[in-house]
């Protein structure tokens, strides 16, 4: 395990560097300056558009949505206090833009249905190169977890938010943000048992 | 410290010991406990799979390159007005270059002498001096509003705002509390007796605390889910079907009248009015999204957004049906929880909670923390146990329970915060 304490202090040091960096950054796009919000977009592009996918369970709405969220940044850099993270500032503010983009799709907003929806779909073509043997049941399972559970587990081992973070976006204390992972956990337990045995 | 209860400690660490996201600190006290925890190493790997998993589930193709090429032509047509602006004109008005404060911007609130905490920004003479100005405009621009028909400028538009409003829309959410432009007030029970209150008189005040001119904003009541009834204090107008984009009927309330509010429904509230409000659904969750809107040369939305939380609320105003919510020590030193319906669910993050029926029967199941396992890898689940009026319950820090009470019939629970680990479980 001695490998895995090393990689956490270079991350812990960083992460400090990164952290200071982007408060500047969201400071020059608050002074309007484009440069910073390239700088910003390109660092978060592809995970914000991943978790708007899961989000609204449409390419094309997730794509209008991160136009809105960039647009949000935009506007709204003044605002941001350094009170949080610029991580889970902008994840807080890509989740309530994704909620306003399905409230407006949809009558009724039941913008959870289209995790629940996404998470019964079909593994996409990309996938599947990179799917190790033994894990296709375990993506299948993830998709299948009830939209808190999966969201929530989705912030901290995909997008990397620690648990105060996820719990700032998704607007819970911590110990809901760690009780909804091992949830998720023992939801995943029966899928785990196979993929341990496949994997080792 | 018992083997056991080092893995209850550790064990809500490993997610993010998975991936290495813990400080130097952490992930040495996990990975000296892993050496001779073979079941927490267990569960190191399988949230390593889990991770790998996560990822694979996430992934997917990158965005449009033109991305950002539609975000500038947005930022760039002549409607859109970039919110600060203030710095623009402070910039334009001082005549030099707007300076940042040393330090790091306001993170720690160190070196910004005369600054307030927490501002990324200090706002100087100019800024004041513009705020007057655009106060003065604004006053004479609600007068003209209020006396020339300002209901059917606000009534009557998409309902769909523009990106830019949107935008607006989304920026609110994360202003941290205490810094939005409203508030939002809920009054207790004891304010209106008999009252089946669950979501009380909303107040919203001008000034400079909430940040409103006097005559010239409204506020827009969205109900997500369940039926919002009220009766208003002073003019307000209700628009049935207006936030799903049909073409709304708009109803004016005179003062002393009723409303009710359901999903795709909208209430305007002119500032300085105070609408009584219940929650007579029977749905679960009770969400109301509350928009500011100020008529300019179009009316637009000009503030945000602002989710009532359940965690926000009062304990004596929870909301109909299942719930779920943590009550810290320090957030309430004492609280009642009236009528639950349905079974609910209660984490205390620290402290001890007491529970008690005061005429009520309940059902409670008590977990410990959820990743307190037993030697089979289960969670520990203590057996319901049925606590019958008058008789009370201790629920410790990081323990969880799940009440039920039987649906449709009244209940009243008193809840107690005590100090932490002082009482034991059974009375």
């Amino acid at each position: 395990m001695a490998h895995v304490s090393a990689r956490g202090l270079v991350q812990e040091r960083n992460l400090s560097t990164s952290i200071d960096s982007e408060i500047l950054i969201v400071a020059r796009i608050a002074a309007g300056d484009q440069h910073a919000l390239v700088e910003l977009y390109g660092r978060y592009q592809r995970p914000l558009y991943s978790y708007l996918r899961l989000r609204t369970n449409d390419d094309q709405l997730a794509e209008e949505v991160l136009q809105d969220t960039l647009l949000a940044v935009w506007t709204g850099a003044h605002r941001f206090r350094a009170q949080s993270s610029v991580r889970s500032w902008l994840y807080a503010i890509a989740r309530r833009q994704a909620h306003n983009a399905l409230r407006r799709v949809r009558p009724h907003p039941q913008d959870e249905l289209a995790l629940r929806s996404m998470h019964g779909s079909e593994s996409r073509p990309e996938e599947t190169a990179i799917v190790k043997e033994g894990l296709e049941d375990l993506v299948a399972a993830i998709r299948q977890l009830s939209p808190v559970l999966s969201e929530t587990l989705m912030l901290v081992t995909v997008y990397e938010l620690s648990y105060e973070e996820a719990g700032m976006v998704l607007e819970i204390p911590i110990g809901t943000v760690k009780s909804r992972l091992s949830k998720a956990r023992s939801t995943l337990r029966p899928v785990l048992e196979m993929a341990r045995g496949e994997q080792t | 410290m018992s083997a056991a209860k080092t893995c209850v400690n550790i064990s809500s660490l490993l997610p993010a010991y998975a991936i290495g996201a813990l400080s130097p600190k952490h992930m040495r006290d996990v990975a000296e406990h892993l050496e001779h925890c073979p079941a927490c190493r267990n569960q190191v790997f399988e949230w390593q799979l889990i991770t790998a998993a996560a990822n694979v589930a996430a992934s997917g193709p990158s965005p449009s390159p033109d991305v950002l090429d539609r975000v500038w032509a947005t930022i760039q047509a002549p409607h859109v007005s970039r919110q600060p602006s203030r710095y623009n004109l402070l910039n334009t008005m001082s005549g030099g270059h707007r300076r940042l404060w040393p330090g790091q911007l306001g993170a720690r609130g160190e070196n910004r002498p005369g600054g307030r905490p927490g501002y990324l920004f200090r706002p100087g003479l100019a800024t004041i001096a513009q705020i007057a100005v655009i106060g003065v405009i604004a006053v004479i621009l609600g007068g003209v509003l209020l006396r020339g028909g300002w209901k059917e400028q606000l009534f009557g538009q998409d309902p769909a705002a523009t990106p830019t409003e949107q935008a607006e829309l989304l920026a609110a959410p994360v202003v941290p509390a205490g810094e939005l432009l409203f508030t939002a007030v809920l009054s207790n029970e004891s304010t209106h007796p008999g009252a089946k209150l669950r979501l009380g008189r909303l107040t919203v005040e001008a000034g400079s605390s909430t940040g409103l001119p006097a005559d010239e904003s409204s506020v827009i009541l969205l109900v997500e889910a369940g039926t919002l009834s009220g009766l208003v204090d002073g003019p307000a107008f209700v628009n049935h079907g207006a936030d799903c984009g049909q073409a709304g009927q708009s109803q004016e309330l005179a003062a002393g009248e009723q409303f009710e509010l359901q999903s795709c429904d909208r209430l305007l509230i002119p500032v300085g009015t105070s609408p009584l409000m219940q929650n007579r659904g029977q749905e679960p969750a009770l969400a109301l999204d509350i928009r500011m809107q100020s008529p300019g040369s179009s009316p637009r939305f000009s503030n945000g957004t602002v989710y009532q939380k359940l965690a926000d609320l009062p304990a004596n105003v929870l909301p109909l049906g299942q719930v779920d919510f943590s009550l810290a020590e320090g957030d309430l030193s004492t609280g009642a929880v009236h009528e639950i319906n349905g079974p609910g669910l209660l984490y205390v993050e620290s402290g001890t909670l007491e529970i008690a029926g005061a005429n009520a029967d309940f059902d409670i199941e008590v977990a410990g923390d959820m990743d307190d396992d037993d030697m089979n890898g289960r969670d520990v689940l203590n057996p319901v146990e049925q606590v019958a009026g008058g008789g009370w319950f201790f629920l410790r820090a990081g323990e969880h329970a799940s009440l039920t009470v039987p649906d449709g019939q009244a209940r009243y629970l008193e809840m107690l915060i005590g100090p932490r680990d002082t009482v034991e479980r059974d009375p």
